[in-house]
């Protein structure tokens, strides 16, 4: 198991390096660098004409006059050892100071998407399973074609059009106004949650209709086997039986998914943070692109991919726990 | 193999032992989209301590949903005639009728496992692929051997047997010690290695092995009744044959009665002492396996029985009867045999059914020939 994992935190460092190097390669691909950028705000600001000397030393000051692998390193250097991800052109301060907060709201919506996802799908696909041919099984078929023909921002209108106009409340944002600049405290945490409900909602409507699917699926398949038969023939009690065998394995593809839903959330959440007005790193990321503030945009992807990455190696890991078949074939 | 010394087992003592099972009349259909399919039509059979009954029939006959509605074992849509009857030695000697127990009860829960053990066909899917092996044995174990058993008929009183009971709820067994017992079982069904076998999953271990610790997992908890459901099939010829002489062995020890279900007639005359053979959801001939064998009465046996020239190369698969099996849909009237019988007596077989009929010395058969 150990060795497993070790293999796989190795496969795990190699992505990101790869992943690095085309981050990289993105934020170059503008043209200009950043003092350009910095020598024309200054100029448009205060009308002070800028020479090409006065470029070359805010090169030189920010390293920007070193060849590309060299800048490279330097990069991943700052990041491994500070968490330091470089200048923002745009907003003239640290990408650190930039993305702060977003970084945490966006891991809040993203394992709020997950738990819910999971909290529904699992045991209402086993139930439905168990009870096949039932109400709550022919519901559940209706609901999940239902979650996967809506559009999500278009379910994110509707929640937001019910909730402001029978409850009265601003689902918009992440926490409520006279809250927003307060320090942390047990209040503004409830308070989070209370508005992480929507977007949670929203973003976890179709993989839920999705993995409901897949969990009845397997959990029929798994309701068949021998195995299921010969553990009632012991004489282990139903509930029991249910849930040491069929159940265990109706939630392997769940796990082996988790990276693909993660993926899934962050490439939906720009869309839904824009209706929600929430303020996360997807918005930032596009909003990023358009400055053409690379250093922004790079720590974006940098921070989007690995909690990808780890949120797989995660699945990985668990998946090989949870079916001793794996462990042997992955080495 | 020995086959004759194990055949001659059959004529001693044919009726003296007790009946562990004892089955009336049992029936069972079920609910289909179709309308309602009788699979098990009325068949009575025991199942004697220390003795084998072998099951055999073509595919579809109904072996399998009769032995299983022992423990009730049996697919949702299954429905059991209240007319009949599973008599059943549950523990302390004498016959309980289990046949109105609902599956879910507690007593037939306590009974799967307990008093009726079952292996099944497939040894590669008996077990679940993750848990190991001791994980599974253990689990029956702990469910039904208690720290210490009282001796047999020491729970005379309903005070004793109330005091009994709640000790032996608190008796239940160590994790520790049942993983010993299935450590022990294992190695008592021939597994090399056993204290490192324990510790493996399925998928480690080959099919011959595999269905050896099912074995084990079915012995640990030393049941009164083993139902054996095809557990050879699906091994090769030595395997088998090891097997076989390893669940003989286990009999001899244990004194369990065994329930032999296999389409193959020569590994009845290996294993059986007494036959049963199924057609169409009956048993159209029953009776101590020498005598059945080297007289067959019911045209069907005697089918099945043709394909095998000699009795040394008994090892043949069961297709020798001419004709199809009907559709237990379109189950024909009359003898359920009529349609493929050489001997069908016509304006009799296509309307009357026949009744069982004893032939004395243990046999019985259903057919107008021998009335
Ligand atoms: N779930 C079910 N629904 C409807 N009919 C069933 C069901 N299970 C079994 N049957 C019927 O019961 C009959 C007997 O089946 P059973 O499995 O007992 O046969 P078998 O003698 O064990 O055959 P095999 O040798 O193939 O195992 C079958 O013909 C089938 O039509
Ligand atoms: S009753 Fe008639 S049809 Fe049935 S087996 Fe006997 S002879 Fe054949
Ligand atoms: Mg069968």
């Amino acid at each position: 198991m150990l060795r497993f994992a070790l293999h796989r935190l190795f496969g795990m460092a190699v992505t990101m390096f790869c992943v690095s190097i085309m981050v990289f390669t993105i934020m170059e691909l503008p043209p200009g660098d950043y003092a350009d950028r910095y020598a024309f705000r200054k100029f448009s600001g205060t009308g002070v004409n800028i020479t090409e000397s006065d470029i070359q030393n805010i090169r030189v000051q920010f390293g920007l006059d070193r060849p590309a692998p060299e800048r490279y390193f330097d990069w991943v250097w700052r990041i491994v050892t500070d968490f330091d991800f470089g200048q923002s052109f745009a907003f003239e301060t640290s990408v650190n100071d930039v993305v702060g907060e977003r970084l945490w709201l966006t891991l809040a919506i993203l394992y709020a998407t997950l738990i819910l996802t999971y909290l529904l799908a699992i045991p209402i696909a086993i139930y439905a399973a168990v009870r096949r041919h039932s109400a709550v099984d022919y519901g559940l078929t209706v609901v999940s074609y239902l979650g996967l023909a809506l559009p999500n921002f278009l379910l994110a209108l509707i929640l937001l059009y019910i909730s402001v106009s029978t409850f009265g409340s601003s689902v918009g944002g992440l926490f409520s106004p006279e809250l927003e600049k307060a320090p942390w405290s047990w209040e503004k945490f409830v308070d989070l949650l209370q508005h992480l409900i929507v977007p949670a909602i929203v973003l976890a409507w179709s993989a839920t209709a999705l993995q409901l699917q897949t969990v009845r699926a397997t959990m029929l398949d798994e309701l068949n086997k021998l195995s299921v038969t010969a553990a009632r023939a012991r004489g282990l009690p139903e509930w029991k039986v249910l849930l040491k065998y069929p159940a265990r394995l109706a939630v392997n593809p769940v796990v082996s998914t988790v990276g693909f839903d993660v993926n899934r959330i962050f490439s939906e959440l720009p869309i839904v943070a824009l209706v929600l007005s929430l303020p996360e790193l997807g918005e930032l990321l596009i909003q990023s692109y358009l400055d053409l503030d690379m250093y922004v945009a790079g720590a974006i992807l940098m921070m989007l991919t690995f909690f990808i990455v780890v949120m797989n190696f995660v699945s990985d890991v668990a998946l090989a726990y949870l079916d001793p078949r794996i462990k042997l074939e992955g080495g | 193999m020995d086959m004759e010394a194990s055949v001659g087992v059959t004529s001693t003592a044919a009726t003296e032992a007790s009946s562990v099972l004892d089955i009336r009349n049992l029936k069972v259909s079920f609910r289909t989209d179709e309308g309602i399919v009788t699979a098990v039509d009325g068949v009575s059979f025991q199942a004697r301590k220390g003795r084998t009954l072998g099951l055999v029939g073509e595919s579809g006959s109904g072996k399998s949903v009769s032995t299983r509605a022992v423990t009730k074992l049996l697919p949702k849509n299954a429905i059991i005639d209240p007319g009949s009857a599973i008599r059943l030695d549950t523990g302390n000697g004498s016959l309980t009728d289990v046949a109105p127990l609902p599956a879910n009860s507690r007593e037939i829960r306590n009974i799967r496992g307990g008093a009726v053990a079952m292996i099944f066909q497939e040894p590669m899917a008996s077990f679940s692929p993750v848990y190991t092996i001791g994980n599974q044995i253990a689990e029956a174990v702990r469910l039904h051997r208690r720290a210490a058993l009282s001796p047999l008929g020491a729970t005379e009183t309903v005070g004793d047997q109330i005091a009994e009971s709640l000790r032996a709820q608190n008796a239940k067994l160590t994790k520790q010690e049942a993983w010993e017992i299935a450590i022990e079982m294992l190695h008592k069904v021939g597994i090399s290695n056993a204290n490192l076998r324990v510790d493996q999953y399925p998928h480690e271990l080959s099919g011959g092995m595999r269905q050896r610790a099912m074995i084990a997992t079915a012995l640990s908890t030393h049941p009164k009744l083993l139902i054996a459901d095809e557990p050879t099939t699906a091994l090769d010829v030595t395997i088998q044959a090891q097997i076989l002489e390893l669940m003989g062995q286990l009999q001899a020890d244990l004194g369990m009665s065994i329930i032999f279900i296999t389409h193959d007639m020569g590994v009845i005359a290996q294993v059986a002492h007494d036959v049963a053979v199924m057609y169409l959801g009956v048993i159209v001939e029953r009776g101590p396996t020498r005598a059945l064998i080297e007289d067959p009465k019911h045209p069907y046996t005697e089918g099945l029985l043709q394909a095998i020239p000699r009795m040394d190369v008994l090892s043949r698969r069961l297709t020798p009867v001419p004709g199809d099996i009907p559709s237990p849909l379109e189950r024909p009237a009359g003898c359920p045999f009529q349609t493929r019988c050489p001997k069908r007596i016509p304006g009799r077989c296509d309307r009357e059914t026949p009744q069982e009929i004893g032939l004395g010395g243990g046999r019985f058969v259903s057919c107008f020939l021998h009335e």
